[in-house]
């Protein structure tokens, strides 16, 4: 396995972009008030390669070779089984083709719809105290050792939120 | 007298097929199984092994599901009809499954001896990615690889059904990452022979959650879906039992004289 890309979001990951209004994020800044928390991704394209992504908080450094452990920031992964290529004509891998909506419409959705990827990161953030002074998030894409000609890098998603249960 | 306190056990019961763990196969049942195998790859046509491999990716049209409602249901019904398709081939014949805790591959799926089925099968022509190879191969696991029990047991903990598919997914997913090669590609994975023992893990791992959660979970808008190319809705998936099969850990039966009664 190599690494191929990394993610860092910019600046500091804060309540706000997380989608969650200001009341509950009073309470989970807690950390001892804190039941579970997940980090969702959304929109994850399994397009391309198969990969390990790696979470770590607070640590816009990490790479591949970073220990994986909560000295580090390590927070959890999320794992993609992609499909590297579009093996059929031009459109065939296009989650826009043939999108419109339409009730009387009973095809399967299409198979290369993005999907979400969820981590359980309840540990890691009371680890580093809660949500008081906010996050510095980083991804790094670990791609799967497979074969096939798709070089592209496989780490792309629309946006992750964070949830907070407590 | 017998000192079991259990009572006599019905026929239908012991009808139920019983998917065993591979690494607690007998000799002579995996001799059976590498038997089957053999012969579901020496057929070419749609009752053989390429045809139900190249289901899930190539040749198109790619027909699994992943997403976190139907992976489940979709990869039970899939297996059901392989399944049977080897039974076909050898009445006694169950897909055992492979407990990624075990921390390594199964020695059954690994022995390099030449006549070893379960090492790798081939990938036919139609199947095959740009400079693809013509047969399946790994690049892993390497250790501490693999999901370990405390996250697995965590992901049976989970109440409810989307969390827990959605979660499931992820270490399954981790698996395709772990081993690699073959199996870390959608288009080609259901080709390698593992393929089969860590899918028929996940759909033990679903029965295990189905023993503790007496709602299936599932919303009631997708219970009548069908999951093409099998005849077969998700409410059919949802009792394996009504499906013919159970994953018991292990299973006794005494006939009725020996616990004392008289027919």
């Amino acid at each position: 396995m190599s690494f191929v890309e990394r993610w860092v979001s910019d600046g500091r990951l804060q309540l706000a972009d997380a989608g969650v209004d200001q009341d509950l994020a009073q309470d989970a800044s807690a950390p001892d008030a804190l039941v579970r928390a997940d980090l969702v991704f959304h929109g994850v394209v399994h397009s391309r390669g198969s990969y390990e992504g790696r979470v770590f908080f607070n640590n816009p450094d990490a790479d591949a070779e970073t220990p994986t452990d909560h000295d580090h920031g390590y927070a959890g992964s999320y794992w993609v089984f992609g499909h590297a290529e579009c093996y059929g004509d031009p459109g065939h891998c296009d989650p826009d083709w043939g999108a419109a909506e339409d009730v009387l419409d009973f095809r399967r959705p299409h198979h290369m719809l993005p999907e979400a990827a969820s981590v359980e990161v309840t540990h890691a953030l009371r680890s580093i105290g809660g949500l008081a002074d906010g996050i510095v998030l980083a991804v790094v894409a670990v791609r799967a050792a497979g074969y096939g000609e798709d070089d592209r890098p496989p780490l792309r998603f629309d946006h992750v939120r964070l949830l907070t249960y407590g | 007298m017998p000192t079991i306190p259990i009572g006599p056990i019905r026929q239908p019961i012991q009808r139920l097929r019983i998917r065993r763990n591979i690494n607690l196969l007998t000799p002579q049942q995996l001799a059976t199984f590498r038997a089957a195998w053999k012969a579901s790859y020496a057929l070419s046509d749609n009752r053989g092994y390429a045809h139900f491999a190249g289901l899930h990716g190539l040749p198109l049209p790619t027909e699994c599901s992943h997403n976190d409602t139907f992976w489940l249901p979709w990869h039970r019904a899939y297996l059901y009809f392989f399944e049977m398709s080897v039974r076909d081939l050898a009445p006694s014949v169950t897909l055992p499954w492979w407990s990624w805790a075990s921390g390594k591959l199964p020695a059954a799926h690994t022995a390099t001896t030449d006549d070893n089925p379960l090492r790798h099968a081939a990938i036919p022509a139609n199947a095959r990615v740009p400079n693809g190879p013509s047969q399946t191969v790994r690049a892993g696991p390497r250790p501490g690889s693999l999901p370990t029990q405390a996250q697995i047991t965590n992901v049976l903990a989970r109440d409810d059904f989307l969390d827990f598919s959605a979660a499931l997914r992820q270490l399954h997913n981790s698996v395709h990452v772990a081993i690699g090669g073959s199996m870390a590609l959608v288009a080609n994975a259901a080709f390698d022979p593992i393929f089969w023992a860590h899918h028929s893990y996940v759909d033990r791992a679903w029965r295990l959650w189905q023993l503790n959660h007496a709602s299936s979970g599932l919303p009631q808008s997708v219970l009548n879906t069908a999951l093409a190319p099998f005849p077969m809705t998700v409410q059919q998936t949802l009792s394996v039992t009504a499906l013919g099969y159970d994953y018991a850990r292990s299973t006794l039966s005494l006939p009725f004289a020996a616990t004392g009664g008289t027919s």
